[in-house]
């Protein structure tokens, strides 16, 4: 009976072996891998012949295969909600990751995305099949090595994905008129590129005389409290310089840096700006009361203010952004700015792109 | 006689349970997903995989996802469960301790900083993650090994010590890492590989994996008597004709083999190589020959259990990590309370 | 047919343990390696065992060369039973006792029926047959020991050597040991090599001595020619005197305690 002992081992070890082998060999045998070709086009029934195709190439360089008419959509993370309900695609959404559901601002917008499927959220994971089961026309997600397993098993059931990177202003113009494309509603993206291309210029046009010994300095206070502020490398620092001001931490890098209280203080900032995001003892009452900062003209001369909005920061490079570039032209540069009604622009904003007007949304610009 | 006839009968009824059970776990997975498939579809497309007769490029879309995204993360979660546990059950045994787990000798945190690496450095695929975290997991026992060596000869203490300084190491260079990755995309990036889970499954991974983790396993299996013996301690395994400085480096290696592969390709599951291989003692008695195989097929079944909630309970994915976690503790609790003294003293 | 042990030489770094020390271990006989604590026996042990590396010397077995043997052969020589074993895992005394049959059998390899019967006689031989199902960690002190030497005795090997093996055991078990020691030793001629705490139980069941002081050997040969008080004397550094009784038993006394 020992014998059998040991036959036993060896029979859990080849049942173990059969069981986990034969499937992989019967992939081998049919010849294919993972990954179907992106060519077959149509996603639902097979055999039927594909409707006519497009390609694009995406954000990341890749070439993706449409449909003619793209009327389903899901995002997968808020960033990219934003970005598509921007560039219209509000009535194409079928589902969205989590976090887009609970965004206070989207649910304002587009009070029916809370009934969409969730598909999981960019923090905890993707689930691919609850994405596949919303049946969707196309896919929009972000760049990273996290969301490459993804893309190949929605290549896998021929669903094609588009990879926007948003990361820079231009980017994310770039963005905006692919999604358009996609989407089919280049309209309404161009509609928005339009709009930045016409702020920016009349921003260049006010403030791009400015002789740079005039330009306001500004610190903005980053993600980690009053001594993190944002460095060269950072869409922030971009925001600042549009809004014709000079970012004092400019020559730093690494995204949000560290700095001491006594750089801040040599620095010397004209104006203090906080993000939202700042953490604790940062808003503009505890850095005007801070001790160790009273000696900065922006504390003395009362311009510490907190970075709109309230609701959704517009610091990111996100279609809002043009907004904070403009709240943070007229605050630097009042008389130049006089004649720019801000929360008139902000409300028309809104409402062109988002269906409601600001005030609508619930938002404002007081702090 | 007819005493080890019961005791062999009891061996074979745990292992006939265990892997009856695990068995229907893996059949019932087949069934479960947020992409509905009814049952007796599952069944006609299983039965079309094993005899070959699957066409993916003819397939229908429940088939796809079946083939595609359903199947090799059920493979995954098992050979991960599988690994896991048997290299547990390895390790307690050769460091005579039942606390150890698979991370002795620093497993993990070597395949963490790899991890982190792979992210941070540009460029970086998640197949070139994989293949930094794995060689890095090697690595690290690598140096754990060495160091044991250099120090008078790789008794287990030794060995133990070693594993904790180089886990320190690495933990620390991981911690690094994360302070100089990027907030908006590397540090998440990073955050994420960490907390581990099967959302990667494919068959090109899946099939990488066999080559390691089956092999691993195997040698696990056929050595596990042998087990016996050098869980004696050197000097009796020596006195016994134990040949410990040649086994103990090739049963490392083996085991290391398969857990560094899996964690790269899963992340870190905590507790199932500390809890499964107790549950298997306390089953099939303390005779490795008998705990080894009952291990691997529990590990399977309770990694794939795991998975299948992590997968299905909510919308969002659950880290598997969470769940084992959440699962394993409490249950190591109750072991402790209970006293198993049948186990271990 | 013996272990020759030459000029052994063995140390810690610096300090040296054992000083060049040669001796015989006859085969089918009892000899006890008596000493103080410090005199090296447990390491002398270990040296001939091949669990440590001596440093120069020679060990032969037979005729071999104990110090090229691999392990695997050597364990068909010798044998080892330790002072005890602390066990982690709740091992059967039957598993236990079919360890002792690894020497012969190949990596992957698992006991077969002749192993079991094997072990089955070693246990009978040393009178345990009765506990092959309890758990090693439930039985007595005693019982323990006694089921390490059969694991001993299931490695059929030509030699035995043993580390203090009654040091932890009570006065019946001592004797009971020992005697049982004894008679494998006659009926298997398995030559025993035992290091051993209690001159009287050596003077009792050994048929060989080995004294051992600072690492070197001070006598050796039989029992009553070397058991001496002069000698005993000059081991334990005390007052010794070896008393015959009328049984012809002798019985080896100090002068402390009741006069």
């Amino acid at each position: 009976m020992p014998r059998m002992r040991s036959l036993s081992t060896r029979f859990v070890a080849s049942l173990l072996a059969a069981l986990l082998v034969l499937p992989a060999l019967a992939a081998c045998n049919t010849g294919q891998s993972s990954g179907a070709p992106a060519s077959q086009g149509e996603n639902t029934e097979p055999n039927t012949p594909a409707p006519t195709e497009r390609t694009i190439t995406d954000q990341a360089g890749r070439t993706v295969t449409l449909p003619a008419e793209v009327n389903r959509v899901i995002t997968t993370w808020r960033p990219g909600t934003l970005l598509i309900m921007a560039a219209g695609g509000k009535s194409k959404l079928v589902a969205t990751d989590g976090p887009s559901q609970q965004s206070e601002f989207l649910v304002q917008v587009f009070p029916e995305i809370t009934s969409l499927p969730k598909v999981g959220s960019k923090k905890g994971g993707l689930n691919v099949e609850a994405i596949v089961a919303a049946k969707p026309d196309v896919v929009f997600v972000w760049s990273g090595s996290d969301v490459e397993p993804v893309i190949q098993q929605l290549e896998s059931q021929q669903i094609p994905v588009v990879v926007l990177v948003p990361e820079t202003l231009e980017q994310m113009e770039e963005a905006v008129m692919l999604a358009g494309k996609v989407m089919g509603t280049e309209e309404q993206a161009q509609q928005m590129i339009s709009y930045y291309d016409e702020k920016l210029n009349m921003l260049s046009d006010k403030l791009g005389t400015i002789p740079a010994d005039e330009r306001s300095r500004v610190y903005m206070v980053g993600a980690y409290g009053v001594y993190s502020t944002a460095s060269g490398d950072l869409y922030q620092n971009f925001l600042i310089e549009q809004a014709g001001g000079v970012n004092v931490a400019s020559e730093l890098k690494g995204g949000w840096a560290e700095v001491s209280a006594e750089q801040l203080v040599q620095w010397n900032p004209d104006v203090i700006v906080a993000v939202q995001y700042c953490g604790e003892n940062c808003d503009p009452a505890s850095i005007k009361s801070n001790p160790q900062l009273q000696t900065i003209k922006a504390v003395q001369n009362d311009k510490v203010y907190m970075f709109p909005s309230a609701m959704d920061p517009w610091d990111y490079p996100e279609p809002r952004s043009i907004l904070g570039m403009l709240w943070l032209a007229k605050i630097l540069y009042p008389d130049k700015m006089a004649d720019l009604d801000l929360i008139q622009e902000v409300d028309n904003f809104h409402k062109t792109f988002f269906g409601k007007t600001f005030t609508e949304l619930g938002g404002t610009l007081d702090e | 006689m007819s005493n080890r006839t019961a005791r062999r009968s009891r061996w074979k009824g745990s292992l006939g349970i265990a892997s009856l059970i695990t068995l229907g776990i893996f059949v019932l997975s087949l069934g479960l997903g947020r992409y509905a498939i009814p049952p007796s579809q599952v069944a006609v497309l299983l039965w079309e995989i094993i005899t070959g007769q699957f066409d993916p490029a003819q397939a229908t879309e429940p088939a796809r996802v079946l083939y595609y995204i359903r199947l090799p993360r059920i493979l995954l979660a098992a050979l991960t469960g599988a690994a896991l546990a048997g290299a547990g059950t390895l390790f307690q045994g050769m460091f005579r301790n039942p606390l150890v787990s698979p991370d002795v000798l620093g497993v993990s945190s070597g395949a963490a900083l790899g991890a982190a690496l792979g992210i941070l450095l540009p460029g970086g695929s998640s197949a070139t993650i994989q293949i930094f975290a794995f060689t890095m997991g090697i690595l690290a026992v690598a140096l754990t090994y060495g160091i044991a060596k250099v120090s008078r000869g790789q008794s287990i203490v030794m060995l133990v010590l070693a594993g904790v300084v180089v886990s320190a190491f690495f933990e620390a260079a991981l911690s690094f890492l994360k302070y100089v990755a990027d907030p908006y995309e590397e540090l998440p990036a990073i955050v994420f590989w960490l907390m581990g889970g099967f959302h990667r499954a494919s068959w090109p991974l899946v099939r990488a994996l066999l080559f390691t983790v089956l092999p691993g396993m195997a040698v696990l299996l056929l050595t596990s008597w042998k087990l016996n013996i050098l869980s004696l301690g050197d000097e009796e395994a020596m006195s016994l004709g134990i040949n410990v400085s040649l086994l103990r480096p090739f049963l490392i290696a083996a085991a290391t083999l398969m857990v560094a592969s899996t964690v790269s390709a899963s992340g870190t599951i905590a507790w199932v190589g500390l809890v499964v291989p107790h549950i298997a003692r306390i089953l099939a008695g303390a005779d490795h020959d008998q705990s080894m195989p009952v291990s691997m097929v529990m590990g399977a079944g309770f990694v794939l259990l795991m998975d299948d909630l992590a997968r299905t309970l909510t919308t969002a994915e659950i880290p598997v990590g969470i769940l084992t976690a959440a699962v394993g503790a409490p249950f190591f609790g109750y072991l402790l309370i209970k006293g198993t003294r049948e186990a271990w003293k | 047919m013996a272990i020759v042990v030459e000029q052994l030489r063995f140390g810690y770094g610096p300090v040296e343990v054992i000083r060049g020390a040669s001796f015989t271990v006859p085969a089918g006989q009892v000899t006890c390696l008596l000493g103080r604590n410090g005199s090296g026996k447990t390491t002398l042990i270990r040296l001939v065992n091949g669990i440590l590396r001596a440093q120069s010397g020679t060990i032969t077995i037979d005729g071999c060369d104990a110090r090229t043997s691999p392990r695997q052969m050597l364990a068909r020589w010798l044998a080892f039973v330790p002072q005890e074993h602390q066990s982690v895992f709740a091992y059967g005394v039957r598993e236990l006792v079919v360890m002792g049959r690894n020497p012969y059998m190949g990596l992957f390899a698992r006991p077969k029926d002749s192993d079991y019967d094997v072990a089955a006689q070693a246990m009978e031989m040393v009178g345990i047959a009765h506990l092959a199902e309890r758990s090693y960690m439930e039985i007595s002190g005693g019982e323990r020991q006694l089921v390490l030497i059969a694991r001993a005795l299931a490695q059929e090997t030509p030699y035995l050597l043993m580390d203090e093996p009654t040091s932890h055991l009570d006065f019946s078990n001592q004797h009971g040991i020992l005697s049982i020691v004894r008679r494998i030793s006659r009926e298997r001629g398995v030559g025993v090599l035992m290091a051993m705490h209690d001159p009287n139980l050596a003077l009792a069941y050994a048929d060989q001595v080995i004294m051992l002081e600072a690492g070197q050997v001070y006598r050796e040969g039989p029992v009553d020619q070397v058991m001496t008080g002069e000698h005993l004397e000059h081991l334990y550094g005390i007052p010794i005197k070896v008393v015959g009784l009328a049984t012809g038993q002798q019985i080896i006394l100090t002068e402390a305690g009741h006069a």
